[in-house]
């Protein structure tokens, strides 16, 4: 017989990955994982995931934990020199669904959006992420990264105006 | 985006800024295939971490070769027939399944999607059943994606990865039931049917350990030589090792 626990242990682990693989593939394109490594980097994140299943806490925010992964994962993806070029070169995604043009200003959304968030450091822009795009309140921010929440807002502050300095140098350079 | 409110000391982001946020705000989504190849990749490493593996754990590594060496590390270290059905893969099935998102952006917002109740546990051993890789991974920034014509065109060879799967997993199955002589028919009838299939990899794998389960360990042995060198990188290799290494043993039925 089949224990019932390990059949919703590995339930919920199936389910995380079917509702979340999109968050956790925006996540590490956000933190500067290139797009033809981003498969590569989600595995071994999710195979991660899944041996840390047991320390997840049901009642707290699945995104926030996830993305503490991711941010490890990025972090370390970075740290290798064959990364460290060639971050935003971007494969031509096809249109699946969408008018082409349509796509092609997203996707230059998109890129101008991770160029930006390229010009802030990696420790605040993990902070900057999960408070500016996915909303996540600063006390969540601070427990899934593992940092106090005065260092957290610090983060927050510094991020902030790298991020506003980094969209004014885009403006200019779309004016010229 | 954030309001602010309890953050008053903060420098507040300016219209450019906001704008550069809304605009990339939405998800990124893989291509169906990409997806379908992930949760095989995901599948098959998380049953190399299984108790009684085998040796084959280690987290797949992430190498461009683990997907396709996906499958069979299951059979190899003893786990089928054991159990809890992995349903990752299969549910996901050939890439026409809408995931995440599909319809429409998703909201990135602070959701809480709730593992079972049920507190887990990793003491048993699963059965894991991923789906198998398909063609070529691409990342699609921007919207999330829609089942599309292209789906349609993947048809025939999605058809055939079908039958690849079923064939394979009929040997997989005997395997699991004690009963390597059928599992050595199943990979034959596979081998003649999809010589250079998808699955070439998972079934010589399996093939072997039918074999050398079958007492026929220089046969066996033969042709993990051949694996060795055909697929140097494969995840499978410890399983396709160990069967020919150790004296041959039907796989357990039970959990432990």
């Amino acid at each position: 017989m089949v224990p019932e626990v390990v059949r919703a242990d590995v339930s919920s682990f199936q389910r995380v990955f079917e509702t979340e693989l999109g968050y956790v593939a925006t996540s590490l394109r956000r933190l500067g994982v290139a797009p033809r490594d981003v498969e590569d980097v989600a595995h071994d994140l999710f195979v991660e995931v899944w041996k840390r299943w047991a320390t997840y806490e049901p009642s707290r925010p699945i995104r926030p934990w996830l993305f503490a992964f991711a941010f490890r994962f990025s972090s370390d993806y970075r740290r290798l020199s064959r990364h460290k070029v060639l971050v935003f070169v971007e494969k031509d995604g096809a249109a699946q669904g969408k008018a082409a043009d349509e796509l092609l200003v997203e996707h230059e959304q998109q890129r101008v959006l991770f160029s930006a968030l390229e010009s802030i450091s990696e420790d605040r822009r993990g902070v900057f992420i999960l408070f500016e795009l996915d909303g996540v309140p600063m006390h969540e921010i601070a427990d899934s990264l593992g940092i106090p929440a005065n260092t957290a807002y610090s983060r927050l502050r510094l991020a902030r105006e790298e991020f506003t300095a980094a969209a004014k140098r885009i403006k200019s350079k779309e004016a010229r | 985006m954030s309001e602010v409110p309890d953050l008053p000391d903060l420098p507040a982001l300016d219209d450019d800024a906001l704008a550069l946020l809304r605009g990339g705000s939405a998800l990124v989504q893989m291509k169906d295939d990409g997806r379908t190849r992930l949760s095989g990749r995901v599948t098959s490493s998380i049953a190399a971490l299984s108790p009684g593996a085998g040796g084959g754990g280690g987290g797949g590594g992430g190498g461009g070769s683990a997907g396709r060496s996906a499958m069979s590390t299951m059979s190899a270290s003893g786990i089928v027939g054991m159990g809890v059905t992995f349903v990752l893969g299969a549910a996901l099935g050939f890439g026409v399944r809408p995931l995440v998102g599909v319809g429409g952006h998703e909201n990135v917002q602070n959701t809480s999607i709730r593992p079972a109740a049920t507190p887990p546990q990793r003491s048993a051993p699963r059965t894991l059943q991923p789906v198998l890789p398909a063609a070529s991974t691409e990342i699609v920034e921007g919207p999330a994606l829609t089942p599309s014509a292209g789906s349609a065109a993947k048809v025939g060879p999605l058809r055939d990865l079908s039958a690849e799967r079923t064939m394979l997993d009929g040997a997989r199955a005997a395997l699991g039931r004690g009963d390597p002589a059928a599992a050595v028919v199943a990979a034959k009838a596979h081998e003649q049917r999809f010589p250079r299939g998808a699955l070439a990899e998972e079934r010589e794998a399996l093939y072997v350990q039918a074999l050398a389960q079958s007492g026929k360990l220089p046969e066996a042995r033969a042709r993990a030589a051949r694996f060795k060198q055909t697929y140097p990188d494969s995840m499978l290799l410890p399983a396709v090792s160990a069967a020919t290494e150790a004296p041959s043993a039907p796989p357990k039925k039970d959990a432990p």
